[in-house]
């Protein structure tokens, strides 16, 4: 190999083809986005930039859609977290074993996740439809009438039907995670503690949680960078409406650049979404050492 | 006497599994029951792509009166789904090739070649997982005006190998490490250079990860949103999920035929699912790190 290693040329050859699309399709976006939030431009071609230092942080700052979208992305985060990770942890629990069609139980809850997000929030929309959708008609039929709201309409209540929503789709993985951690328990550890005498509850408290710890705090971590970039299922339910009761900072980016034509303002936006994004990865990366080292 | 006692044992030993099996039975049908609760989404989706327009409102959880199969031959053709259908699967093919091979080329001298550049090169990399594609909408979205670039698939499927390429390394970089070095020396003992050990040795052994970040590729690209919304714009050339959300749009009325659309586009990813499942399974909760 040491002989290999001395040519250089030829072995830039085949870092190049990837490392000429990564710089200058990502990286140098991801700088140019910093340079572009310094300055006032409505986005056509041609138009004039006009350096605003950092204003447009000021006014992202100022505005309330901005604080909005960003307590709604906090909400989905702690929704998502609390939702899925006990009934993600539940599923695995149930399907932790070797049983005939088991396979097809674990497809069934996974396959939302490998559908495209726009065709579930289709879909979705479709069975909420006001009225006559599958939920509402449901309900009515089992004469619960008085139940049905405004599900994606009411300002109140969109935020929370977009979370359920979102949950249903992204519950797949954390169930997958959580079996991966389980299986990996020695058979061993859980027959020891059987022996002691521990009952059912006892093993579940004391020696599986304990040892799936790591495997939770790669769940809470995925669903909490994810989350943060969040924007398919919203764009296409809501589009961050009604009122902005589902505004999230993809959203909101998305429609101060395309729709509002404030290119300032939203390259700003990106650059908070990354600094935020880098921050709590970072976070993550920490967590997660202590608890393989303390695991 | 030796035979009937092993006999009796062994009756006991089946009459207590079938006693087992049977007190399990209401939860195996209790798992069941869940399972079909959780997607019953999807069946009453499929289920009505195949009613009428009338049907749908009054028959929530029947079967469809009649089968109506032209409702996928109207929403292929008529709704234009099979051709942006065409326009998906081409994009993903070339894209998956791509980037399958420009990364397992750099994960490959990366991997298996030593020198402090090449691991500072592998961080450089590494760090590109931590960028969301939203930081980079708008610098490419001014890119592709002032250049002309809109409604350029290369330019679409630059972007997706740009933001696939980090990811793709990270794993493949890590696979390919752990791999024997025994036959790579055995080819440079023959006289054969990095192009054979990488053709003859890496890409043969790198099949699983390969696969799995194939059926990863794909998935990500066929239900792409935000870019191909902001790069494609001309209709005839939409990609599925376009294609699909101006379904809606045009055909208020059309439900059966949205369903039909929903079907139709979901059924490639279902199939990849179901003969592969353990590979997407990997594939996606590995790939979740990324998002």
């Amino acid at each position: 190999m040491e002989r290999l290693n001395a040519r250089y040329g030829q072995i830039l050859l085949y870092l190049l083809p990837a490392l000429l699309f990564y710089t200058a399709l990502l990286v140098y976006p991801v700088i140019k986005s910093f340079y572009l939030a310094a300055f006032k431009w409505n986005g056509f071609a041609g138009s004039a930039m006009t350096f605003v230092g950092f204003d447009n942080f000021r006014f992202i700052f100022e505005d309330a859609i901005f604080w909005k979208s960003l307590q709604n992305v906090m909400m989905i985060m702690a929704g998502s977290i609390l939702i899925q990770i006990p009934a993600g942890l539940f599923l695995a629990l149930l399907l932790n074993g070797k049983w005939r069609g088991i396979r097809v139980v674990k497809a069934a809850f996974f396959m939302p996740v490998i559908m495209s997000a726009t065709s579930i929030a289709l879909l979705w929309k479709f069975i909420l439809y006001p009225g006559d959708g599958l939920l509402d008609g449901f309900l009515t039929r089992l004469g619960m009438g008085d139940v049905i709201q405004a599900w994606l309409a009411d300002p109140d209540i969109a935020l929370f039907t977009v979370i359920l929503i979102c949950c249903w789709q992204g519950i797949g993985v954390v169930m997958i995670i959580f079996l991966s951690g389980l299986v990996a328990i020695p058979d061993a550890i859980k027959e020891a503690a059987r022996i002691d005498g521990a009952n059912r509850r006892q093993l579940l408290w004391y020696v599986t949680l304990p040892l799936i710890r790591e495997v939770t705090a790669i769940n809470v971590i995925l669903l909490v960078i994810g989350t943060l970039k969040i924007f398919d299922n919203i764009y296409v339910l809501t589009n961050g409406g009604p009122l902005n009761a589902t505004e999230v900072l993809g959203t909101y980016l998305y429609s101060e650049a395309f729709s509002n034509n404030r290119f300032g303002m939203a390259s700003a936006t990106a650059v908070v979404m990354f600094v935020i994004g880098f921050v709590l990865t970072l976070i993550a990366n920490r967590a997660m050492k202590r608890e393989a080292y303390e695991g | 006497m030796m035979s009937t006692i092993t006999r009796y044992n062994r009756a006991a030993v089946l009459s207590d599994r079938t006693r087992k099996k049977w007190r399990k039975a209401p939860f195996y049908i209790g798992t069941s029951l869940l399972a079909i609760a959780f997607i019953y989404p999807l069946i009453y989706t499929l289920l009505t792509s195949f009613k009428t327009n009338n049907e749908i409102f009054s028959n929530y959880f029947g079967l469809p009166e009649s089968w109506r199969f032209e409702n996928y031959a109207h929403a292929w053709v008529k709704g234009k789904i099979g051709a942006y259908f065409m326009n998906s699967v081409y994009i993903c093919t070339i894209y998956v090739v791509l980037v399958l091979l420009f990364s397992s080329m750099a994960s490959f001298v990366l991997a298996r070649l030593r020198g402090k550049w090449l691991t500072a090169v592998f961080y450089f990399f590494v760090a590109g997982m931590m960028i969301p594609v939203h930081a980079i909408l708008i610098p490419l979205a001014q890119t592709s005006m002032s250049l002309g670039l809109s409604d350029q698939y290369s330019f679409l499927i630059g972007i997706y190998i740009a933001s696939g390429v980090p990811y793709m390394i990270f794993i493949m970089y890590g696979f390919m490490k752990g791999l024997p070095r025994e036959l790579e020396e055995a080819v440079i003992i023959d006289g054969g250079g990095l192009w054979t050990i990488y053709r003859k040795v890496l890409l043969p052994l790198s099949r699983p990860v390969l696969a799995t970040m194939g059926i990863l590729g794909f998935l990500s690209t066929w239900n792409d949103l935000i870019l191909a919304l902001l790069f494609i714009k001309k209709s005839d050339m939409w990609t599925l999920s376009l294609g699909l959300l101006n379904f809606s749009g045009f055909y208020t009325t059309d439900y059966v035929g949205l369903c039909a659309a929903i079907v139709l586009v979901n059924i490639p990813t279902i199939i990849v699912y179901i003969s592969l499942q353990e590979y997407v399974e990997k594939g996606l909760t590995a790939g979740a790190v990324k998002g």
